[in-house]
Order: C-alpha cells, then structure tokens, then sequence
C-alpha cells in the first residue's frame, strides 16, 4: 500500500508541475501586458489602447496580413456603395482610415501587447477627419474631426467575409504572417490551435450581433447606427425597426459644451459619460485605469482646436455675414447662446426624425443597468429629447455632410429651403468644396469616388433646419463667408 | 524433425534476412538523417574578404526565398532558348566573370535541401562600359546596369516554367547537359520537388506581376521599382487606375551613399524616403530578401561597404580636354551646382538631395503618380515584427529628388526614366532631343557624354528601341492616344509611351538656351565627375 501511495504522491506531484507550467506559458503566451511608447499626447489620442485587448483585441499579425490574402473582398467591401474610381485596394486605408505615412496602422488603432500584440479600436477611429483641398496632394489628418470618410461598415463587412472564407485557416494564413513574423513552433501552434480558429469565432459572433444592421439602410461613410449598437449588442435588447444612422460628430473644444446637452438628440449630460459609455462601446472594461484614462480623454478634447479654413474668406463679406450671423443663428449655435446646447424639437426643428425615435428613455435605463454593472460611474445616458442639440459651431467647414444624419452636404446646400437641396449626392469624398463649404459632393469627380446618399431612404431625410433659407442672396454669401471662419 | 536439412536452410535464410532487413533499415536511418541534415543545412557562399565580391555575388537572403535550384538555373537558358534572344544567359544582359560559374548579380545558398541561385543587390547595380568597339568591357560596381533586361528575365522564368519542357525529366537532362552531376537522391528530389515547386511559384509571381503587362516595355536598365511592392501587398493592378500604373525608372548608381547618408538627401528618384538604411531593406525585398529571411550579416557587410569611401565610380578614362572643362566648371557652378553639388566628389549645394517640384522641373510625371500616399503608408507595415528596422521614412513628394552626379558619365541614359540617351542631348530643349533612340550598348560617346545610342545592333546583338513619343508617320500616329506624349498639367496621360517622355529640366535655367559651344564645355567637364 504505502507503495501505491508513493506512486500516487509522485503523479499527483507531476501533474501539480506540469499544470503549474502550463499555467505559467498560457500567461506569458496570452496575458503579459507589455507598453505602448507614445510620443506625446496626440500620438497617445491617435494611437493610444483604451485596454480594450482583452474584449476586442485582434492579433496584429493576422489583422496586417488579412488585406493581403483577401483583396477580392477588400475590393468588394470597399467599393460597395461608391463610384467606379473608389480605390478598391491600399489595405485598411481602402476603407477610407486616415493613415500617416510612417505608421504600423491608420488613425484610430492601437496595437498593444497583451500575450501578443493585438489590435483594438480608439476614439480617433472616429474623430479624424481626412481632408485634401486638391486632388493632387496627399491629405491632411484633423484630430478630433469627423471621420467623414470612415466605412465602418466595411470595414465590418470585410472582417467578417474574410471569416467565413476558406483562405482564413492556418495553412493559408501563417505562411503569409511568417513572411513578416518570425515564428518559433510553439507561435505555430499557437496560431493553428488558438488564434486563427479564436479569432474566426469572435468574428462570427460579431457578425451575428450585428446581424440587425443588414436589415436597415447603409451607414455609408462617416456614419454608423450610433444608439442602435449599445441597444442591441450591449443591452440586448430584441432588435425592432428603428434606425439610428448618425454622422460622427467632432470633438473639438468639448469643454465648452459643459452644462449643455450632448449627443446629437442629447442622450447624454456630461462629455465624461459619452466617453465613458463609447469606451465601453469598443470594449473597454471599467476596471484599472478606466476612469482615469477616460479623464484623460475628456481634458484632451476640452480644448483640442480644428484647423483653420484653408481657402480664402472675404474679410469685408465675413464682417456683413458676422451681423447676420448674430440676428440668425447665434441665438442657437453661438457659445452662450439663449438656446445652445438645448434640444430644439423636432416640431420646430424638423430634421428627420428616425435617430430620436431609435432611443426610448427604457433604452436608456437598461443600458445605465449593465454599464453600472459593470462598475462604470458618472456614466449615465438618458433617452433621447425630443428634437436635436443646437451645437456651438466649431471648425464648421470640415463637418460636412451637415445635419445630425449627414443628409445635406454643403452649407450653401443647408441654407437653400429643402426642395432645393440635393436628393441624392456622393459622401465620403475628401476633397474640400471650398466655394459652397463642404466637401465635394456633386459632379463627375464625386460621383466617381463617393458613396451615394440617397435622402429619399429612411433615416437620410434632408428636410427640415430651413433657418436662412429665406435670406436674401448678397446675406446668404456674406453668411456663408463667416460660416468659413467658425 | 530435428536434423532436417531444409529446416537448416530456413533458419540460415531467416537470419541473413534479418541482416538484410537491418541493413536496410540502417541505410533508410542513415539516408532520413542525412537528407534532415541537408534539409536544414543553410550555407551562402560568402566572400567577407572582398567587398566587391560580397557585392556581386553575396546573398541578402532573398535566395531562401525565390532561389531557383542551381541545376534549374543552368539548365532554363538551353531548355527554353527560343524565350531568349540570343544565347545564354548573357543574352539577358548578365555579365560573366572569369572564374564565376554563375553572373554577376546572383548569390548562391544551400537551403532546403538544394544549392539556390538568388539575385542580389548587384543585378541592378553592375554595368559595363567600352571605350570602343573593339574592347573588351569594364566591369563597374556600382554603376546602372545598363545592359541587364529585369523585366525580360521575369518573362523569361515564367514563360519557360510554364512550357511543357518544363517538366522533371528534361529538366534534369538539361542540367546534366550543362555540367551537373547530382546523386540519384538528390536528382530524384530536383525532378519531383524543386521542378513543381519553382512552377508553382511562378505560378504566383506570373500573376502578382501582371502590373508590368500594363505600362511600356521596360527594356535594359530599368523596371518599375514599386511595382513588385505593390504586388506584395496583393493590390490588383488593373483596379489601380491607368495614371497611377507606371512606375518605370532607370536602374540608379550605387556609389558614395556615406554623404547621401550624412546629409539626409532624399533618396529614389521621387525622394520617397530620406534612411539609406531604409532603402536599402526596401531595395533588397526586391530580391526577395522578407524580413524573415534576410541575410543581415550579408547585407550589413554590404551596406557598409557601400557607405565607406572607397565606393567611388572610375574615373574617366579617356582624354578631357582640360581648358574647355575649366570653362564648363565655371558655367556649371552658375547653372547646375545648387542642385546637382559642387562637383563629382563634393556634394554641397542648397538644393542638393531636396525634391525638385514637378511644377518646376516639368519631367514625366508618371513614376511620380505612381508612388502614393496609400503606398506610402502601407509600407510603414513593412518589418512590422523588428522596432529597430521598421520602414517609417517613406513619404509622398509633389517632384523629383535632385542628386548628386558622382560618376554621370556612366549614369547615361538621363533623367529618372532614362529618356535622354546624352548629357549633351539633355541640354537641349526637348523638342531637338531625339524621338527614338537605343539603349543596352556600352561604348562610351565621347563627344555627347552617354553610350552611343543610334546603333540598331552590332553583330548578331540587337538593342532596344526606346521611343519617347510616336515616331510613326502622322497619320498612323494620329489614331494613338497621346501620340505626343505630352504631359502639360503635370499629371501622367496614359498612353503607349507613357512614362516615357522627355520633356522637362529645360528652359534658360537649365540651360538649355546656352549657346553651343557653352554646352559642349558643361559636357567636357562633367566628365571629371
């Protein structure tokens, strides 16, 4: 017996060993949490991880290699929507990402080691805006601005085919990643066994919880269902008919819209809260440096400035539209202003209704249920008011499309009554309209490269703000003149 | 039944099979052992002691890659002779060396179980000169190469890969015929791994490089430089539109890259990218040479070598005519030294190594459309897995980079896509340069500085005819797109010539209007470069 039971001491004894180094390279394998060195603080905003690895993180190898082995796709999904010149290829950039030249990635990614190096979302994704003021140059990057030529969704579209596709397997993959990345046997493993089918799964599931949006018009560039996403996928909520399709907002000089409503239907109070709650939307946990990284973002874009207006601006015209300007619009757009940063109602304001009624005030408390759940503080929505926020008008020239859904794309165009206003028009074209204010968004050019916006779908109307409309043309142009210096 | 004779017999017949059966088994042992020990042998040939050597034939690990098995490469230019035009193959523009049983320009690996023949640096960056007809040619490290035809060689290998002929059995006939002896193993392996592996790598390289089926054919001393990097990010050349597709430059020289260095000129002809090192790693993926295969002592040793000061073109070897080229300096300091350097050695000037806008210098614009921002960014992937050696210099430019003239007189033709055979036809306004001329000679032209470029052919070797516009008579050249070739926005025209132009670095301040006798001086004194 007490032989048998020295046996059993020595195998218990073996397997406690090899449990415990498996435990050990699993964590170092998958967990080790390494550093990003960043630069300053707008590196840190274009590239910075929110901790979201863990929830959302893709291995950076796979995610690099995947436009390379799958460029049918990157050129279908890329080019769904757009005129015949839209650049079908160019990596993640196809998808209209803002991509510095010198970068691992475009704008808007990090890429943090936590077991390896994954790649997950930030806010910058969303909140940079490429612009060029002539075809003929490279473009420019405006942190904080809306990422008007962002196709999120197919960006999404892409992953996903790429998941269902027979190349997205380890004898397909690996021999590509290990053109780049030097493998050791146990990676090879690791990739066979674990990451590849791993990251095929996350990608179904992904694909399945944001089954809803097929069912509903296209975002199409710069936009995404921005309340529709945390309703279904967060709070899962049943999916129902609503259609919340939305224009990135900028988020410069935040901090002067404290005590005003934000969102564009005021969904929420505080620029804490809409940092919070997007965070959390890209999968960031509120645990560790949550709050105070969130606090960091907050105080980065209270103050964040827009690029000034590159054309010229008539400054005799400017001054005349400054006074129409304060009799027309300051009352609701000016800093201060009686009804800035108020919801104006829908009855008065009569912009398309859809986003407001996409977010209940029961939508709102369920999601405030799980976000509190999940430990997250001071990050309370409310469901929508009933119309849309008044914003302070800050670096207005480069928020085109207009309107809280993207629906009219010039401000020449938004000060014409809305018959007149284009029915159909291309978005995600980012070459500066600079006479009409805007980006290029009629004609041959945009035509070719954009994506058509037809206001005719629902949840894309373009009707409603007609504040100027009815002014005379010599006002008008002067108005406009000023608009260029906001 | 004991003592049964036949019962005797069985039991001697079982124990030498069972030797047999071990012996057998010892040399299945034996031969597994050694065919993993040869699998992962991995040995270049090296030549650590000559850097000039290491250069021409040294590896950059790019024949790990896309090595083509020795026997194969000696075997192809008799197997497929009909694809080349002439024989051997030289008849592509290599140069053999006495002594080398492989051109300059290829490295040789064991890898994978097989003696490789990869490209290198060299390829592209070996020429020859003669100072007539009658002599024999000097090889020049460094320098353009001038007579390699890239673009042909590519066809070549996939033209032949994909032939019927290209099977086991004449393969390695082939290769026997041209002097190799391989065991029966060895030979076994060649016929029925290395033949269906190189074609179906070809395979792939047929397709990835479809891109040069859409612009000019390149001819000897050029190939489109971005192209291949293109086709390794997998972009579909034919969604890429028409002005943005041809890329086709001359070969640069290589020398003096140590003041390049210290004075961060830009580098290529747009000036994409101002890290020699950087370059240099872009340059080398050409061969093959992918991050995790690159032969980093190799190129190291290499980049050193081409950084240190004794990698200095030759002088030139015939006569100057010393009071003519004293006056061309002075014209040359008044007219050409701000961008192009004090002279051949010093390369101080304000402009030197900055981009010239295409606003100004007007050249063909094509190769510059052809590097973009979309291009540029993606390359900043390249490397990704190595912090040290990541590519995160290359930017778009709005012109041509303006570079030193170390060597000009063995730079010729000129300007990026080599559209102007002389120095001295570069100093005429484009409307008197010549239409057509050819390249891939390399007799010296004394009076206009180049290679002469109005011989068709010498002996049974034809030269490529470069045309830089339509130069068919008006009514057949009516009916082409762009017969002219003319590129007046500054935006490449597609075409049948595009990027093929001549225009530009003209007018009174690239002294193009100087009197004749002014020009011949300019010539005669960048001969001492």
């Amino acid at each position: 017996m007490a032989r048998v039971g020295r046996i059993a001491i020595w195998l218990v004894a073996v397997v406690v060993v090899l449990a415990a180094a498996g435990a050990v390279l699993v964590w170092w394998k998958f967990f080790t949490e390494g550093s990003q060195p960043l630069a300053d603080d707008r590196a840190r905003f274009h590239y910075g991880s929110l901790d979201s690895e863990l929830v959302a993180g893709l291995p950076y190898p796979l995610f690099m290699i995947l436009p390379r082995v799958f460029p049918d796709l990157i050129e279908k999904y890329a080019t769904e929507g757009y005129g015949p010149q839209k650049a079908g290829y160019g990596g993640y950039g196809a998808f209209g990402l803002s991509w510095e030249e010198g970068q691992r990635l475009p704008i808007g990614l990090s890429i943090k080691r936590l077991g390896y190096e994954r790649v997950t979302l930030n806010c910058a994704l969303c909140h940079t805006t490429s612009y060029r003021l002539s075809r003929n140059e490279p473009p420019h990057f405006a942190v904080g601005g809306p990422a008007h030529t962002l196709n999120l969704q197919g960006l999404l579209r892409f992953l996903f085919a790429a998941s269902h596709d027979r190349r997205f397997s380890a004898s397909r993959l690996l021999p590509e990643i290990a053109l780049h990345f030097p493998l050791d046997p146990l990676d090879w493993l690791d990739y066979s066994l674990v990451l590849i089918p791993a990251t095929r799964a996350a990608l179904h599931l992904a694909e399945h919880e944001l089954g809803w949006m097929n069912q509903k018009p296209a975002w199409g560039p710069g936009r995404d269902d921005a309340f529709n996403l945390p309703k279904f996928i967060l709070t899962q909520t049943p999916w129902d008919k609503t259609i919340g399709n939305t224009d990135f907002p900028a988020v410069w000089r935040l901090g002067d819209r404290s005590g005003g409503l934000i969102h564009s239907a005021g969904e929420a109070k505080s620029v804490y809260a809409v940092v919070a709650t997007s965070a959390i939307g890209i999968g960031s946990l509120p645990v560790h440096d949550f709050e105070k990284r969130n606090e960091w973002i907050e105080s980065f874009i209270a103050k964040l400035e827009p690029p000034k207006f590159s054309g010229n601006i008539d400054p005799a015209s400017a001054e005349r539209g400054k006074a129409v300007y304060a009799a027309r619009c300051a009352e609701c757009h000016a800093e201060g202003g009686a009804r800035t940063g108020t919801a104006i109602p829908l009855a008065e304001v009569a912009t398309d209704p859809e986003h407001v009624l996409a977010w209940r005030q029961e939508n709102a408390e369920r999601m405030n249920a799980v976000v509190r759940t999940l430990g997250a503080r001071r990050a309370d929505v409310q469901g929508a008011q009933d119309g849309y926020v008044a914003r302070p008008l800050v670096g207005l020239w480069l928020l085109g499309p207009y309107l809280h859904n993207g629906s009219v794309p010039t401000l020449l165009d938004l000060l014409s009554p809305p018959e007149q206003r284009p029915k159909v028009f291309f978005r995600g074209y980012d070459v500066v309209d600079l006479e009409k204010v805007g980006f290029l968004s009629t004609g041959a050019e945009a035509a070719a490269n954009g994506f058509l916006l037809d206001t005719g779908l629902r949840g894309n109307g373009n009707g409603g703000h007609t504040y100027g409309s009815d002014l005379a043309e010599p006002d008008k142009r002067a108005l406009l003149e000023y608009l260029k210096t906001l | 039944m004991r003592g049964y004779r036949g019962q005797d017999w069985f039991r001697t017949a079982r124990r030498v099979a069972r030797y047999v059966a071990a012996l057998i088994a010892v040399l299945i042992v034996v031969s597994i052992a050694y065919m993993a020990y040869d699998y992962a042998r991995d040995e270049a040939d090296e030549f650590f002691d000559n850097p000039i050597k290491q250069f021409k034939y040294g590896s950059t690990g790019g024949d790990r890659l896309a090595g083509i098995p020795s026997d194969i490469f000696k075997a192809l230019p008799e197997l497929c002779r009909d694809y080349l035009p002439g024989k051997g193959w030289q008849s592509l523009g290599f140069i053999f060396e006495d002594g080398m049983d492989r051109p300059i320009g290829t490295s040789k690996r064991h890898h994978l179980g097989f003696d490789r023949i990869g490209l290198n640096c060299s390829v592209c960056h070996v020429g020859t000169y003669r100072t007539n007809a009658e002599s024999r040619p000097v090889v020049v490290a460094g320098m353009p190469a001038n007579r390699l035809d890239l673009a042909r060689f590519a066809q070549f290998l996939t033209s032949c890969a994909l032939d019927e002929r290209f099977n086991p059995w004449q393969v390695s006939q082939a290769a026997e015929r041209a002097g190799e002896r391989r065991s029966v193993l060895k030979r076994l392996l060649l016929e029925f791994v290395g033949v269906p592996a190189m074609r179906e790598a070809l395979i792939l390289a047929r397709y990835r490089f479809r891109f040069l089926d859409r612009e000019v054919t390149p001819g000897p001393g050029r190939f489109d430089t971005f192209g291949p990097a293109k086709a390794l990010l997998n972009w579909p050349s034919e969604r890429i539109p028409p002005e943005q597709s041809v890329g086709i430059v001359d070969f640069p020289s290589l020398w003096l890259q140590g003041p390049r260095e210290t004075a961060h000129m830009r580098l290529h002809w747009d000036g994409n990218n101002d890290s020699v090192e950087e370059r240099n790693r872009s340059a080398g993926f050409g061969t093959g040479a992918i991050p995790t295969q690159a032969d980093r002592k190799s190129l190291n040793f290499t980049r050193d070598w081409l950084l240190s000061d004794a990698n200095q073109p030759p002088k030139y070897p015939l006569p100057i005519d010393s009071a003519l080229a004293d006056r061309g300096k002075g014209l040359y300091g008044e007219y050409c030294s701000r961008c192009h350097g004090a002279n051949g050695r010093d390369f101080s000037g304000s402009l030197v190594g900055t981009v010239d806008p295409i606003t100004r210098i007007r050249t063909d614009p094509c190769r510059l459309d052809n590097y973009t921002h979309a291009l540029a960014a993606e390359q900043g992937n390249l490397y990704a897995a190595y912090p040290a050696e990541r590519f995160s210099h290359f930017r778009k430019t709005d012109g041509y980079a303006n570079l030193p003239l170390d060597g000009i007189w063995l730079r010729a033709p000129y300007l990026h896509n080599g559209s102007v055979p002389t120095i001295r036809d570069l100093l005429e306004p484009p409307e008197n340069r010549p239409k057509a001329f050819y390249r891939g000679y390399d007799v010296v032209d004394q009076r206009r500085l180049g290679f002469i470029a109005d011989l068709a052919q010498e002996g049974r070797n034809s030269f490529f005819r470069y045309e830089t516009q339509c130069t068919a008579n008006p009514a057949q050249c009516a009916s082409e797109r762009n017969p002219e070739n003319r590129h007046d926005d500054n935006v490449c025209v597609p075409g049948k010539w595009a990027g093929n132009s001549n225009r530009g670095h003209d007018g009174p301040v690239y002294g193009t209007d100087l009197p004749a006798p002014d020009k011949d001086a300019i010539v005669e004194y960048l001969k001492t470069f």
